[in-house]
């Protein structure tokens, strides 16, 4: 299983290297839930259970990202609190490879990619930390309804993490893991729903962006 | 202009919720490595067990039957045992859908009663301390309360009533406490905790405030989500002993996961099942 992520990485890796620069896009987007996720939200059911669609983004967040042919990077920064105790800010950098997806002159592609997610467990009474990072795989659908503003959905799949805490005689330590409730769901990837602004420098060759 | 400071306002709201004291659980409270804890060389230490045992919907006499045998095992397979904890209103259903009320009413306590003293006994017998929780009845007020009583070996009875409500102790006309209570165990202090206790921002920054060793929670619960991260050792940061119920009480069905959970929220030791325990040897910085 690890030798396989290892080859998807690597595979990842190298078309991200072969991209030529040609069509270059800029992206700035924000999660459309993380605010609600971090809401007080009476129904237990439902506060435990809006995060999955908010990607485990709470608060507020912003990403920018660069495409450049078919190739894309982002980088999301959070803040917010899970609950009343913990804040939660997160800072995630990731990889994206965009399929060809054009349709008349609106853009639209599907993509997979991978993501590295480093977040910071803060308990404001007790003053613990948890530090943890997190390897995640990606993929989803962005397109642009209106003239550049987009949407991407994008479904991410943590597949470990690593952590370390600052309270004493606490010894760090990594897990393959692929939900953060495993006895809901063993397997349990998250969904987010951004909405944001593409731009387009105006000294691209095409006139028309090309996912 | 105003129309949009009107929206803002309305969007904030909205987005803050009900002032209302109330912790509910998100997967980022259980989303992290399993981190270890070294106690090995702890000054202090603390033998505890938590207890899942199925009580009886009517006949007390049962279930106090249960205690004594679990207490006994216990005991004898682990001599230097200190701190035995079972579950929140474990001396009767949860909750009776029919006549919760009377239900509650007619299982209640008046401490102390003869339940009370066949506990002060087991402890006096074997040399331990026994966490229980049961419903109180005040006889002065007339008023029920959700409450557990720590008998010692010397045979003292202390008592602790839940602070923290929620919506299945107000359909059972349980009235809520109103003082927190710790008890010193051999050297180590330990806090006196009722489940949703724990939901309560108020309570858990108050716990964080006191230096609290470990925490006994009686509580009754399903939500299970877990088997290695614990959201409310997360929350507390401090040696939980966590005792559950086991069966099938109405529409709710008890698997009796039971932990001992340490300070970094990592769950040490876990059963489920029927009438299970866990022990740990706790230590103590």
């Amino acid at each position: 299983m690890t030798i396989k992520i290892f080859c998807l990485a690597i595979a990842l890796l190298f078309n991200g290297v072969i991209c030529l620069a040609q069509d270059r896009h800029y992206t700035f987007t924000t999660n459309i839930l993380a605010p609600l996720a971090s809401a007080r939200v009476s129904n237990p059911t439902a506060f435990t259970l809006l995060p999955l669609a908010s990607n485990l983004e709470y608060g507020f967040t912003a990403s920018a990202g660069y495409i450049q042919n078919k190739c894309g990077f982002d980088a999301r920064l959070t803040i917010g609190k899970a609950n009343s105790y913990a804040w939660t800010p997160q800072l995630q950098i990731g990889y994206q490879y965009y399929f060809n997806g054009k349709h008349l002159d609106k853009t639209r592609s599907w993509y997979v990619g991978a993501s590295l997610r480093y977040w910071d467990y803060i308990n404001q009474y007790t003053h613990s930390q948890r530090h943890s990072i997190s390897p995640n795989l990606i993929a989803g659908y962005m397109f642009e309804p209106t003239r550049r503003l987009i949407i991407d959905i994008r479904l991410s799949q943590m597949i470990g993490v690593a952590s370390v805490s600052n309270i004493d005689h606490s010894r760090a330590a990594a897990n393959l893991q692929f939900s953060p409730m495993p006895l809901l769901s063993p397997v349990l990837p998250f969904v987010s729903f951004n909405i944001g602004y593409k731009w387009t420098p105006s000294s691209n060759v095409l006139t028309t962006p090309a996912f | 202009m105003k129309k949009m400071t009107l929206f803002a306002a309305l969007c904030c709201a909205a987005l803050m919720g009900c002032s209302k004291d109330w912790v509910n659980y998100s997967p980022m409270d259980m989303n992290g490595a399993t981190l270890g804890y070294d106690d090995a060389n702890a000054p202090k230490r603390l033998r505890a067990a938590a207890v899942a045992i199925q009580p009886s919907a009517t006949n007390k006499s049962e279930t106090l039957d249960t205690i004594r045998a679990l207490v006994e095992r216990i005991k004898s397979e682990h001599n230097d045992i200190q701190v035995i904890v079972f579950g929140e209103l474990i001396l009767e259903w949860y909750y009776q859908a029919d006549t919760p009320v009377a239900y509650q009413h007619h299982m209640a306590e008046i401490i102390p009663s003869a339940t009370t003293d066949f506990i002060k006994t087991l402890a006096m017998t074997h040399q331990v301390h026994i966490a229980v929780g049961l419903t109180e009845l005040d006889t002065p007020s007339n008023q029920l309360y959700n409450t557990q009583i720590l008998l010692r070996p010397t045979g003292e009875l202390i008592k602790y009533r839940k602070r923290n409500l929620n919506e299945t102790d107000l359909d059972n006309n349980i009235q809520a406490g109103n003082t927190s209570q710790i008890v010193d165990i051999d050297g180590i202090k330990c806090a006196m905790f009722i489940c949703s206790d724990m939901q309560s921002d108020a309570v858990t920054h108050e716990l964080a405030n006191q230096e609290i060793d470990v925490v006994l929670q009686s509580l009754t619960t399903t939500t299970d989500l877990h088997t290695q991260v614990s959201y409310v050792g997360n929350q507390l940061n401090k040696w939980i002993v966590f005792a559950n119920r086991y069966g099938k009480e109405g529409d709710f069905d008890y698997t009796g996961f039971t932990h001992i959970i340490n300070p970094v929220g990592t769950i040490s030791e876990r059963a489920v099942g029927k009438n299970v325990y866990v022990y740990r040897n706790m230590g103590i910085y």
